[in-house]
């Protein structure tokens, strides 16, 4: 994983369709709130799913989850 | 896992909701509760009564006629065990019930009646067979109230039901007709590049709606494949997914014949990249759900489809 992306930046980008956001909260957690756009891919899953999602190794992605831990 | 360009938003989604970022939730158009299940989390978590109503309503039909019937029985059981014991119970003409096989008959009757409210009269509880009863009065009629509730739900809720089916056809054809639509500006937009008849400009506005048009009717596609509410007729399906192969083969054949206009619209760029990329997850295999060959065959063509047209970049 590489640098990190502040709220300034997603948020301006959230529009921005060559960004692809991944929530990997709980089902119930996307569920009850998730930034507009962002595809859901709890944590378990990820590696399984990723390839599915983001076919492209290049894709520029940002995850996120509940808060810092 | 050579993703090389990841990165983590280590504020989450606490700090997004903190800096009141945008939110979305799920979507509630779809029943994704099975039917009966009508108690939201913010319901549950007020004042014990508001809680006990919730997970009441939240047993089916059957479960809460067995309910009823299970405090009737636990309650005649219940006085008939105040008669054997000799202690104060049910008395009918001023005298204490039998306890014998009459007497449980009795009980049950009181049980009955008390229940129902109904309560002639000639069988009166005393001492501790009156707390019983009281108590029996107000689970009875709670539980009768939720049973009558249910029965008028249940129809609330196929109508519900029909209705989102309506709303999900509609939006089907809604995205087929938009296609359509992308496909003749597309044939237009070619014929008359070909003849070199109208201006470019005007080509030009009418490339970038058409393409917006698709990106918008291809996130729909993307979002009923991914995440999928209620599955589409195979027939309905199948149409969608040729229309959108077509548009994609047709946006291909102009961006190629008149490269120019990638320089010249720096929108029309944004939104073939755009295009490229929400079509390029529509494959047989991509997809969450399964699906018969042929349309496993046709999302497989769309991909191939966008990821040329991403590739003449």
């Amino acid at each position: 994983m590489a640098a990190d992306i502040d709220f300034e930046e997603l948020s301006r980008r959230l529009n921005d369709p060559a960004l692809l956001i991944l929530n990997v909260l709980k089902k119930e957690a996307y569920d009850e709130a998730h930034i507009p756009g962002s595809v859901h891919l709890p944590v378990d899953e990820l590696r399984a799913g990723i390839g599915l999602i983001a076919p492209d190794r290049r894709r520029e992605i940002v995850v996120y989850c509940g808060g810092p831990t | 896992m050579q993703y090389t360009r990841v990165r983590e938003y280590p504020g989450g989604i606490r700090e997004w909701k903190e800096r009141l970022g945008p939110l979305l939730s799920a979507p509630a158009a779809a029943p994704a509760r099975p039917s009966g299940a009508t108690c939201s989390p913010d319901e549950r978590l007020r004042s014990l009564p508001a809680a006990l109503i919730c997970r009441l309503s939240d047993l089916t039909f059957e479960a809460l006629l067995g309910a009823w019937l299970g405090v009737v029985l636990g309650s005649a059981l219940l006085y008939f065990a105040l008669d054997l014991a000799g202690a104060a119970g049910l008395r009918e003409a001023n005298l204490p019930v039998a306890a014998d096989l009459a007497g449980f008959g009795t009980a049950i009757y009181f049980s009955f009646m008390t229940a129902t409210s109904v309560g002639f009269g000639e069988v009166t509880p005393v001492g501790l067979a009156r707390v019983i009863a009281i108590a029996e009065s107000v689970a009875a009629l709670l539980l009768f109230g939720c049973l009558v509730s249910k029965l008028v739900s249940r129809r609330q809720e196929s109508l519900t039901e029909e209705i989102h089916r309506i709303a999900f056809e509609n939006r089907l054809g809604r995205v087929l007709m938009n296609l359509n639509l992308v496909r003749s500006e597309l044939e237009t937009i070619s014929a008359a590049a070909a003849a070199d008849a109208t201006d470019g400009e005007q080509r030009l506005s009418r490339l970038e709606s058409a393409a917006t048009i698709l990106m918008t009717e291809l996130r729909a596609i993307h979002d009923l494949l991914y995440r999928p509410q209620k599955l589409p007729e195979e027939t309905i399906l199948e149409s969608i997914l040729s229309s959108v192969a077509v548009s994609l083969r047709q946006l291909g054949s102009v961006v190629e014949s008149q490269p120019a206009v990638r320089t010249r619209s720096a929108a029309f760029e944004v939104t073939l990249g755009a295009i490229g990329r929400v079509a390029s997850e529509i494959c047989g295999e991509c997809v969450p759900r399964e699906y018969a060959p042929h349309l496993k065959a046709q999302m497989d063509r769309v991909q191939g489809l966008a990821r040329g047209l991403t590739a003449a970049a």
